[in-house]
């Protein structure tokens, strides 16, 4: 069984889209963690993660986000949720985070996000 | 629901934490669990079993322990019993979390026992000091889910 995948894709403008798939667990989460703070560390702080082909999201993996997007926000950035698959939208839900995170269905929504355009 | 009886030992690596969920949601999908009912029994087993390896078993080096999982099915109940030997946990000591205290804080940990009080009907936890600690978690299916 895959664990976690991340593909990452620049989209200028200091933002950058992440493509999860697989699960975001409590074995998986520290790769996650890590990716953003490389991007933190290159300055890069508007972040897209497309969670369309994520499977499965605990507490642990939302703990990533949870915990970085007050850095993210404080260097004028922010993180946003691409199509969150459904079990993951139920998680979302449950720990109340579609009130803080902004979700949205299109590259185009996300970059508007950040007042870019596609 | 089918009634089944199904049990899965497993040692304290959170690599394991996969094939736990795989072992619920196949157990649940057999009984002809609701597919809804079963992701959330899914998450909430992944989320103890997590705790059990990051908290009960702190002291003691991957994959020196075990934790036992039972999940039985019968009629509209959902049971799963977790037992493990590490340190007991009070949940008095427990208070639901306040997310955006959380995003303030920066903190990444702590939402595990939310989620499950979130998702399953009844939580117990019993210890036996030095021997055992063992988690119920029961979820009822409403009728609604069932049809």
């Amino acid at each position: 069984m895959a664990g976690l995948k991340i593909r990452m894709k620049k989209l200028g403008d200091g933002a950058v889209l992440l493509v999860v798939s697989g699960y975001l667990d409590a074995h998986t989460f520290e790769e996650m963690e890590k990716v953003m703070e490389r991007l933190f560390d290159a300055n890069i702080y508007k972040i897209i993660v497309d969670m369309s082909q994520l499977s499965y999201i605990s507490s642990a993996g939302a703990g990533v986000f949870i915990s970085k997007v007050g850095q993210a926000t404080e260097n004028g950035g922010n993180i946003v949720f691409l199509r969150p698959s459904e079990p993951v939208m139920e998680v979302f839900d449950l720990l109340g985070l579609t009130q803080i995170f902004p979700i949205v269905y299109s590259e185009k929504e996300a970059l508007a996000q950040f007042g870019l355009a596609p | 629901m089918k009634e089944m009886k199904a049990y899965l030992v497993v040692s304290n690596e959170t690599k394991n934490l996969a094939t736990v969920r795989e072992f619920v949601l196949n157990t649940l999908k057999e009984a002809g669990a609701p597919a809804s009912c079963a992701r959330q029994v899914v998450l909430a087993v992944d989320e103890a079993v997590s705790n059990i390896i990051r908290h009960a078993y702190k002291e003691f080096s991957s994959g020196t322990r075990t934790i036992d999982i039972t999940v039985l099915t019968r009629g509209r109940c959902v049971e799963v019993i977790l037992r493990d030997s590490g340190k007991e946990f009070d949940p008095a000591t427990y208070q639901d979390p306040d997310i955006k205290e959380h995003i303030r804080q920066r903190k990444k940990y702590g939402l595990g026992l939310f989620l499950i009080r979130k998702v399953m009907d009844e939580v117990k936890y019993v210890f036996k000091s030095g021997v055992e600690n063992e988690l119920r978690m029961v979820k009822y299916i409403n009728a609604e889910e069932e049809s």
